[in-house]
């Protein structure tokens, strides 16, 4: 995980008060991206607050525990997680019982913008509040992934109106970096929700990181494509890196290999 | 996933679920889609709490078969089952379900030569060589052969646990999809698990697996009002049955019809949520179906996802050219292999003429002296 965390220049550059936003297109997985950030997290002892709407919290420790650090020994203290499908789970289940008055966290049979709110406030309660407490350290909030927001029902504008609440979560905690994962799809198509919030991201991100597919087809070598782009001049003067920083990538069971376009040598 | 729950059990105690294996990479517990051909592309198996979709081919001749293969083998592992269909009726399905073959050893199993048998004396040099079996099963026991030619037997559907719902009298009330009949099927299913000890937090003296099989999600039959709702509505339940599935000893096969949404997102989408995608591609009323490379084969099979659970990176793909056949009795996925030339092909018989023409008289770009060439230089 060394290599990307160095590609992507987190172990280097100041991420505190700063949006990450890292866009898997269809057909890839950038998970690996994440865990390069929590095993930075780890290593740097960071506060680490999960927002986990497309994998389990097994899968991530499962995958911590291989690459060499445990997530579940620091759970509710300096690991915090939010697991929606376990919620989305439970709310099934209290459908099927007698006690469907039970009051849930979050509850997706609830309008749109009462939905956002209560994820906002839960995030607000399990992590923000938390990490005021450790006024000193690093917090990171990792969100995987928003694209999933659409398939509980949302649209753009409740999205949009998520993002600006979690954003606004950095004036208030200066030591948090935000990191969202969001997939996009081919949008020859149609018009599509996920590609526009996906769009305002690029825009609005310190830093952007694109996970794509080989267009060519497949390749027992290479997984795929990495893109990195720094936004700040400063940051890019200051390490020497280009606007555009892309990388060929592939994935093995321990770790991920990176190499240069067009060579095969590893970097 | 599927994890145990937190209750020390003694190790003499774990009983293995039937029709089972775990998974060499990640401790995963895989369970037999029906053809052992189709496990062996996909990593080994169906991994527990994940769902394999089936992108059907435009007459769903093809894809009804692999799933008529998966409710089978649930049947004869012994697994309950939830049928679940709007455009057929369940108990229609598990009338026809193939029967198993019951034999120790596969005929089609190719025969390992010992070295004195069969000893080249003229091909010497192809002596060493690998057998290459363009069929390869998993070689261990795991997942069963079936005969299409037979239906399964009345007594082995009494036996077999197994649940349907056809979409018929929904009298549930909801407001999370504009049609009732996706929340009416993730309630039963939900019921279905909690009612089977499924769930992971449930402590069961025997674990079992629960096989869901829905057939033609998203169809005609399931539309709402406008095109943007029934695909809300797809991607919601899909979403929904994800959650269900991480926190439960099950698994699920989809099948859906892509033509359906060929101007959306809305497979993509669908593929994202799922674990493992497989697209059928079908000749029949293509030209692949008159293609003499494609004789032998009666459509194309693409793994479009594998499952990464637990784990940086999912099995590799092996082959990326695959191939089915359905024959009288099996349907078997292969590796695309080009048949061998043997006699006087089109292709050949093109090459002579334009061979002839060109060694003909004026250097064959005239095509009045020879009507049969269309070539006007």
């Amino acid at each position: 995980m060394e290599e990307i965390r160095e590609a992507i220049g987190i172990d280097k550059a100041t991420t505190s008060g700063s949006l990450i936003f890292i866009e898997e297109h269809h057909h890839s997985d950038a998970n690996f991206v994440l865990q390069a950030i929590i095993a930075h997290c780890k290593e740097k002892n960071h506060m680490l607050n999960l927002v986990l709407f497309h994998n389990t919290f097994g899968h991530f420790h499962n995958v911590g525990m291989k690459l060499g650090y445990n997530l579940k020994k620091d759970l509710n203290n300096t690991v915090n997680v939010i697991e929606p499908l376990k919620v989305v789970s439970k709310n099934i289940h209290l459908q099927n019982s007698d006690n469907i008055k039970e009051n849930l966290e979050f509850d997706i049979t609830n309008k749109s913008t009462h939905l956002v709110n209560q994820l906002v406030k839960i995030i607000k309660d399990e992590c923000i509040s938390k990490a005021k407490e450790m006024s000193e350290q690093k917090v990171y909030l990792i969100i995987d992934d928003l694209s999933h927001l659409f398939d509980v029902g949302l649209n753009v504008q409740d999205i949009w109106y998520f993002i600006r609440c979690i954003r606004s979560f950095i004036n208030d905690e200066p030591l948090l970096t935000l990191c969202v994962t969001s997939h996009v799809f081919d949008s020859s198509l149609e018009f599509c929700e996920t590609n526009i919030i996906a769009n305002v991201l690029k825009h609005s991100a310190d830093l952007v990181i694109v996970v794509r597919p080989l267009e060519t087809g497949q390749s027992r070598e290479i997984s795929g494509k990495l893109a990195v782009y720094w936004k700040s001049e400063s940051e890019r003067l200051r390490f020497k890196w280009s606007e555009e920083m892309t990388y060929l990538y592939k994935l093995h069971d321990r770790e991920v290999k990176l190499f240069a376009p067009g060579s095969s040598r590893i970097m | 996933m599927a994890t145990a729950p937190n209750v020390t059990v003694p190790k003499s105690q774990i009983r293995a679920i039937p029709g089972t294996k775990p998974a060499t990479r990640n401790a995963q517990l895989l369970v037999s889609s029906g053809i052992p051909s189709l496990d062996h592309f996909i990593g080994g198996g169906v991994p527990i709490g994940s769902i394999l979709l089936v992108e059907e081919d435009p007459y769903n001749t093809y894809a009804k078969v692999i799933y008529k293969y998966f409710i089978a083998e649930g049947i004869e592992c012994t697994h309950s089952v939830f049928v679940a269909s709007q455009d057929a009726k369940p108990e229609q399905i598990l009338k026809e379900l193939p029967a198993v073959v019951k034999e120790d050893e596969p005929k089609h199993r190719p025969k390992v030569p010992s070295a004195k048998d069969d000893e080249m004396i003229i091909a010497w040099r192809y002596q060493n060589m690998k057998i290459v079996d363009s069929s390869p099963g998993d070689k261990s026991i795991f997942g069963h052969y079936y005969d299409l030619t037979k239906n399964i037997s009345k007594e082995a559907l009494e036996k077999a646990n197994i649940t349907t719902w056809n979409g018929e009298n929904i009298q549930c009330q909801n407001s999370l999809f504009e049609n009732a009949a996706y929340y009416d099927l993730l309630l039963s299913i939900d019921k279905t698990i909690q009612k089977g000890n499924f769930s992971i937090s449930q402590t069961a003296s025997e674990r079992n697996i629960l096989r869901i099989a829905i057939q033609c999600i998203g169809s005609r039959m399931w539309m709402s009002d406008t095109e943007e709702k029934t695909s809300k509505d797809l991607v919601k339940f899909v979403y929904m049955l994800r959650a269900l599935l991480r926190e439960s000893y099950a698994v699920v096969i989809l099948t859906i019809p892509p033509l359906n949404y060929e101007e959306t997102t809305t497979v993509q989408r669908v593929e994202h949520l799922s674990d493992i995608v497989v697209d059928l591609e079908s000749f029949a009323g293509s030209a692949k179906e008159t293609n003499p490379v494609f004789k032998d084969y009666h459509g194309l099979l693409n793994v479009k996802k594998l499952p990464a659970f637990n784990t940086l990176v999912s099995q590799e793909s092996l082959y990326s050219d695959l191939a089915f056949k359905l024959r009288r009795k099996k349907f078997l996925i292969e590796i695309l292999h080009l048949p061998p030339e043997l006699g006087e092909t089109t292709q050949r018989e093109q090459d002579d003429l334009g061979c002839c023409s060109s060694t003909g008289r004026g250097g064959g770009c005239s095509s009045g002296s020879r009507g049969q060439s269309k070539l006007d230089f």
